[in-house]
């Protein structure tokens, strides 16, 4: 999906070619591309999370100097850069906010060892924001919660006033979805 | 694996695991199965797949000035070197790594178990965000009937039960919400140890009505 020489598109390929060549090169012009790129969204995320302003940042400082001390154990065939990020900033979050959550999760080394086998497309990002963007507004909603605001179904259900059930059932259906989705881009 | 894992987490339960959005109790449950299924490994990375493009798709917040210049900076620091993975799997009899991390031990007979009930023994686990416990139900011994008013997630570590949802083996993962009250039996010819989580009112104390159980201790 590249452009003519010089006006490439920043696309997953794109950032998963620049963490190549930190991996392999200590590129720091690719490494600030990818800071650049994705530091404003990793402080995005961890803001809807809760997170005071200066500690958004410096967990964000944190993850993206994570992706360059450990550009060498991302594998491309497992991960988009983007999923990678996101391990990465949600584990540092549990890990110093909410330090009892830590106990549950493997470490990032062994979070990328431990990925599904099956590839992920490297644009599969923007389709799957498609599927989700055509979701009714309750499985949609707890979608939200659950990933930008870390809610667990009960905090939903007692937030929006539903039933445990209704929770639980809006969001099998949005993964219902997904893995609709899921099953026919492989 | 020799027996293959017939009782998984519900699929919402996986995404939210891999949201970050679990209880630590429960998460720590989730995060134990994981390390015994490659199914719900598989399912877990889609959500963190998911979690990546919500993330990609996010209006940007930018840094405030002078962070990406003190980060430049940062790169030509020395890294410690970075220690080699360790094998997530787990296998039955062996306590699955995220477990021996929290209880600093990798024997379950070297636990400090402590009797709750004939034929039951229990071992509270620290974890903050609601209750996980570890239990051990004698060979061929009854769990008191019991059921919660929020979630309780149970994943068998040793052994089995049956209860009227069926037959559970080392591995396998009990989801129930509180509408089930169960009364697992252990199978007669071993100790049945399970690591169990319920979903704690922790932050909104007193607001979640769930079932009080003298059995629990809660």
């Amino acid at each position: 999906m590249a452009d003519d020489a010089g006006n490439v598109e920043r696309n997953g390929a794109f950032w998963a070619e620049c963490m190549l060549k930190v991996a392999e090169n200590r590129d720091k012009d690719s490494f600030m591309l990818l800071f650049d790129h994705f530091s404003p969204r990793v402080n995005a995320y961890l803001l809807g999370q809760g997170a005071a302003a200066a500690m958004a940042e410096d967990l964000t400082q944190e993850a993206l100097l994570a992706l360059w001390n450990k550009a060498h154990l991302y594998n491309r065939e497992k991960a988009a850069v983007s999923t990678w990020l996101f391990r990465v900033a949600r584990n540092l979050w549990i890990d110093r906010l909410r330090r009892q959550r830590g106990i549950a999760y493997e470490s990032d080394e062994n979070l990328v060892e431990a990925a599904a086998s099956e590839p992920t497309l490297d644009a599969d990002g923007e389709r799957l924001l498609a599927v989700i963007a055509q979701l009714p507004r309750n499985q949609a909603q707890v979608v939200y919660k659950s990933y930008y605001e870390g809610k667990s179904h009960s905090e939903i259900a007692l937030e929006a006033g539903m039933p445990l059930g209704s929770v639980k059932s809006s969001l099998r259906l949005a993964i219902r979805a997904l893995r609709r989705h899921f099953g026919e881009a492989q | 694996m020799t027996t293959a894992i017939e009782h998984h987490p519900s699929d919402e339960t996986v995404f939210s695991y891999a949201a970050g959005a679990l209880p630590a109790a429960l998460a720590l449950v989730v995060g134990c199965h994981l390390q015994y299924c490659r199914r719900c490994r598989a399912l877990a990375t889609k959500g963190e797949e998911l979690g990546g493009s919500l993330l990609a798709g996010l209006e940007a917040k930018p840094l405030s000035a002078g962070r990406r210049e003190s980060v430049m900076a940062m790169l030509d620091r020395p890294v410690a070197a970075t220690a080699t993975p360790e094998v997530p799997a787990a296998n039955p009899g062996q306590l699955p790594s995220l477990l021996r991390k929290l209880v600093g031990h990798d024997s379950y007979d070297a636990l400090a178990w402590k009797s709750i009930v004939p034929g039951v023994k229990r071992i509270d686990l620290q974890c903050g965000e609601g209750e996980a416990m570890l239990l051990r139900i004698g060979a061929g011994k009854k769990m008191p009937v019991h059921s919660h008013g929020g979630q309780e997630m149970t994943l068998i570590l040793s052994g089995g039960y049956r209860d009227l949802i069926g037959q559970f083996n080392a591995g396998d993962f009990a989801d129930l919400d509180g509408s089930i009250a169960h009364q697992p039996v252990a199978d007669a010819d071993e100790d049945c140890i399970c690591l169990a989580g319920l979903d704690g009112p922790l932050k909104f104390k007193g607001l979640i009505a769930r079932v009080l159980q003298p059995f629990f201790g809660i």
